[in-house]
């Protein structure tokens, strides 16, 4: 019963957690809230008038058999903060979500998790190492924690699920909405290994000044979080701060002086992050105790033609187009172009914008 | 008294005869002109009576009726001036009308009696000679065109005194001849080559493939790698014109009013790039009285748009049917007029509203919502006829200060040439002529693949997350390759370089 009275004033969005955790204070629990009078409220002074009406009207309008029944047919959970389910980490940051909607399953908290956050628009470089560092812990059991926002919010649970893991994705909005539509098919995905999680009343569109409450429940599931390209006004940058705040440990990726994409990762780095340089740098976070589990995990060593080596051998992390690779061999671009393909296909490299190609890490 | 007077009308690419009949009667002095006659035409017993009058002839003070038969269809243009003229003349006994019977008249009157150009005489001449007309009497401005048609004798006229006393065998006038054989024999130069273009191996390789199927191409890449550059060359790889392929696009350039002052024959394939501001019925054609649009005069040529996602949707959506079809048809109350546009789509367009997405990321300010309804603005019908996609990056000094030459389009196009053969001998039976036209039933015929070439295929789909309607498209493209390669079976290798033409297929 405790839980729904939780559900009520988290789903009641005309006052910020902050206040409601006064509230409760105040009050000196949940259960005295919901059977507090309009007076009562009005005399704590911690509200208004209006934001008092509001909150009875609330009261009156909260039909808590249909909003269990809509969650039960949907496979939606409510846990709040008295709930034993809820995670602790999260209850350990300053006003914490009342409650919390879970779709899917959440992972114990016996699993280590570690927050990938960053831009939305990525450069070569932030795909290529997002991905690295998002395959190579979720090899090793680690949950990701992400937005699923684009760019490397996305390439962050993509390559976690590839690669087995388990993910979370903490939404700005209901976790019964997609947001962004086209990451439709990630969703249905993130449901089956892991969950999509969000304090927000089912059914709640996204909203732009939602998603810096969302980001703060991103810092604090997470040990790590990992900063991956971000610019220097960003809500990644807001994420980082808010995980300072809580005492996490901050990792940045550093990145190109001259890349703007970056320019919010080599700031934080600059005021006393953690750089991160590989991904062991993580896992030391994390008190892995030897990293040589990962070995089994190395790429085997694929047979190569000799075509095939002589091309592969041109190619680094710094994107080399076709032309350049005909002109340095001294063969057709045709020829290249095929051999590519077959590298392709071995995943040995990647394809990047502009008929250029990259190494793969 | 009645005379009557050979001329001709245009329904679509066509001609058909049209006879002007002029009868002369006692009654109030007047001219009327029946048979469904256009504002020009009806404007044109003005010109006709001064025209007469400053050559020196008389009008008779007689009602004139001028029939233009037949009766239900629309004519329009002032190429009846001359016809109407002659049969006055006729009428008032400056002719004899039996002279002229198997001749035919096209031209418009000035008011001193001399004779301009008109549109769309080519395919008039055509019509004439076939239906059994043994002289064409053309203005001297539409000469040259006219007398592309062998068996039929051409006469340019200065003016109607000129044709007057010609025909009453007071003058001599040469007939007008061309050497077709010497029009195609001669040299085709084209005022670009591929020669010139430096760097973008991989496009030019695109544009190669692209012109030995006729593959419709999309170019992606920032602003300056030279896209627009690259598809002019794409005329001088392409085969020559043959004469019958000649022949149907200079009758739409003649139709288009294009032909004035041009010459003769058009003998080179022709590069339209509309601007994007264009219109629906400017690209596929249209107006009240239907008139070629863009993808007709890039018939077996080809029509360049330049970044595509700046045209108006609806136009793009009108370029599904041709093509689809290779020709447009046009309803209009008076009949349907079909144009052919088989023609080859060559697109570019910026990877972002801005252009340097993807490349240069300082410089992209586009927000990803922003880029996605830019990538969006071409619709995925229109996209599924676009077989190849390619991307040219940004040209770097160091490819402009290269000191390579690159290949000719004379060379390159010794190979398309040699790979269009090798399709026209394969598809001898069939109704197509390119790989392109491959339908799914055909490529599951003529592209057969051995059993490693699939496997190359499957894992691409599997690891390079291609969508399903990439597979027929790489097929058809693993085809032409092959086809230029001049080896029967599609190889490993044809495959993974047809791969690489799918860029947008793939996720990035």
């Amino acid at each position: 019963m405790v839980d729904i009275y939780y559900m009520w004033l988290n789903n009641f969005m005309g006052i910020s957690v902050e206040v409601k955790h006064k509230l409760i204070e105040y009050f000196g629990g949940i259960k005295e809230i919901w059977e507090a009078s309009y007076d009562d409220i009005v005399e704590s002074e911690i509200i208004s008038y209006e934001r008092a009406e509001q909150l009875i009207i609330s009261r009156l309008n909260f039909k808590y058999e249909r909003e269990i029944e809509f969650l039960e047919e949907n496979g939606i959970k409510f846990i709040s903060l008295e709930n034993c389910e809820y995670p602790k980490s999260l209850k350990e940051i300053s006003s914490p979500p009342l409650g919390i909607y879970i779709k899917g399953k959440l992972p114990k908290e016996d699993f280590n998790f570690v927050s990938i956050v960053g831009s939305r628009k990525v450069t070569n470089y932030g795909s290529l190492i997002c991905e690295d560092i998002s395959s190579k812990i979720a090899r090793k059991g680690v949950v990701v924690v992400s937005g699923m926002a684009y760019g490397i919010d996305s390439i962050a649970h993509r390559s976690c699920l590839e690669n087995g893991g388990k993910t979370i994705a903490v939404l700005g909005c209901g976790v019964d909405v997609c947001y962004p539509r086209s990451n439709e098919s990630l969703y249905r995905k993130i449901l089956e290994n892991g969950c999509v999680i969000s304090e927000f009343p089912i059914g709640q569109r996204p909203e732009r000044h939602l998603f810096p409450i969302r980001n703060r429940i991103i810092a604090g599931l997470s040990k790590v979080i990992v900063v991956i390209e971000a610019g220097k006004k960003s809500g990644t940058l807001i994420t980082a701060k808010k995980a300072i705040e809580y005492d996490k440990v901050v990792m940045a990726v550093p990145g190109n002086l001259t890349s703007k994409n970056s320019e919010g990762c080599n700031l934080l780095i600059k005021n006393g992050s953690k750089c991160l340089t590989c991904v062991e740098d993580v896992f030391e976070e994390l008190d892995f105790k030897e990293s040589s589990q990962l070995k089994n995990y190395e790429k085997e060593i694929i047979p190569l033609a000799e075509k095939e080596k002589i091309v592969y051998s041109c190619i680094s992390y710094e994107p080399i187009s076709f032309d350049e690779i005909a002109l340095k061999l001294d063969i057709s671009v045709r020829e290249v172009m095929s051999i590519i393909t077959f590298l392709e296909l071995k995943q040995l490299i990647k394809k990047v914008s502009g008929q250029k190609v990259i190494k793969n890490l | 008294m009645l005379s009557k007077i050979n001329s001709s009308g245009l329904m679509g690419i066509d001609g058909y005869k049209v006879l002007v009949e002029v009868d002369l009667s006692a009654g109030i002095p007047a001219i009327d002109i029946v048979g469904l006659p256009d504002s020009a035409v009806k404007e044109s017993k003005e010109r006709v009576k001064s025209a007469i009058k400053n050559s020196g002839f008389n009008i008779p003070a007689k009602k004139i009726v001028i029939n233009l038969a037949p009766a239900n269809t629309k004519k329009e243009g002032p190429a009846y001036d001359f016809p109407i003229a002659m049969g006055i003349l006729c009428g008032n006994s400056y002719l004899k009308n039996e002279d002229i019977l198997e001749d035919m008249f096209i031209g418009e009157l000035s008011l001193d009696g001399s004779l301009r150009g008109v549109d769309g005489v080519l395919p008039m001449v055509f019509q004439a000679k076939k239906d059994g007309i043994k002289r064409c009497f053309v203005p001297e401005d539409n000469a040259i065109e006219a007398s592309l048609v062998e068996g039929i004798e051409i006469y340019a006229i200065k003016s109607i005194g000129q044709c007057v006393a010609f025909i009453n065998g007071e003058i001599k006038i040469e007939k007008v001849i061309t050497d077709l054989n010497e029009i195609f024999s001669s040299k085709k130069n084209y005022e670009f080559d591929f020669a010139d273009v430096k760097g973008q191996e991989n496009v030019k390789r695109a544009l190669e493939i692209a012109a030995a199927g006729l593959h419709n191409v999309l170019m992606i890449g920032p602003p300056g790698s030279g896209k627009t550059m690259m598809a002019k060359r794409l005329p001088s790889i392409l085969p020559d014109l043959s004469f019958e392929e000649s022949i149907e696009l200079t009758k739409i350039y003649s139709i288009a009013g294009l032909m004035k002052n041009k010459g003769s024959l058009i003998t080179t394939r022709a590069f339209r790039a509309p601007h994007h501001t264009i219109s629906g019925s400017a690209m596929v054609g249209g107006g009240r009285i239907p008139m070629p649009g863009e993808v007709s005069l890039a018939h077996n040529s080809i029509l360049f748009l330049d970044e595509i996602p700046e045209f108006k949707r609806s136009v793009l959506e009108e370029l599904r049917q041709p093509l689809e079809d290779g020709k447009v048809s046009i309803a209009r109350v008076n009949g349907n007029m079909t144009f052919p546009s088989d023609f080859m789509l060559v697109a570019s367009m910026n990877p972002c509203p801005c252009g340097y997405y993807g490349y240069d990321e300082n410089r992209c300010e586009c927000s990803r919502h922003q880029i996605q309804r830019y990538m969006g603005k071409i619709s995925g019908p229109l996209l599924d006829r676009i077989d190849i996609q390619v991307e040219a990056g940004p040209l770097e000094y160091k490819d402009l200060s290269k000191n390579i030459t690159s290949e000719s389009s004379e060379e390159i196009k010794k190979r398309v040439i040699i790979a269009h053969q090798i399709q026209k001998e394969r598809f001898k039976k069939d109704k197509i002529h390119f790989n392109s036209q491959l339908s799914s039933a055909q490529i599951e015929k003529y592209c057969k693949l051995g059993k490693e070439e699939m496997d190359i295929l499957k894992s691409a789909f599997d690891s390079l997350n291609f969508s399903a309607r990439a597979y027929h498209k790489i097929l058809k493209l693993g085809r032409t390759i092959a086809d230029l390669d001049q080896s029967e079976k599609i190889e490993m290798k044809h495959i993974a370089e047809a791969i690489q033409l799918r860029n947008l297929d793939r996720s990035f």
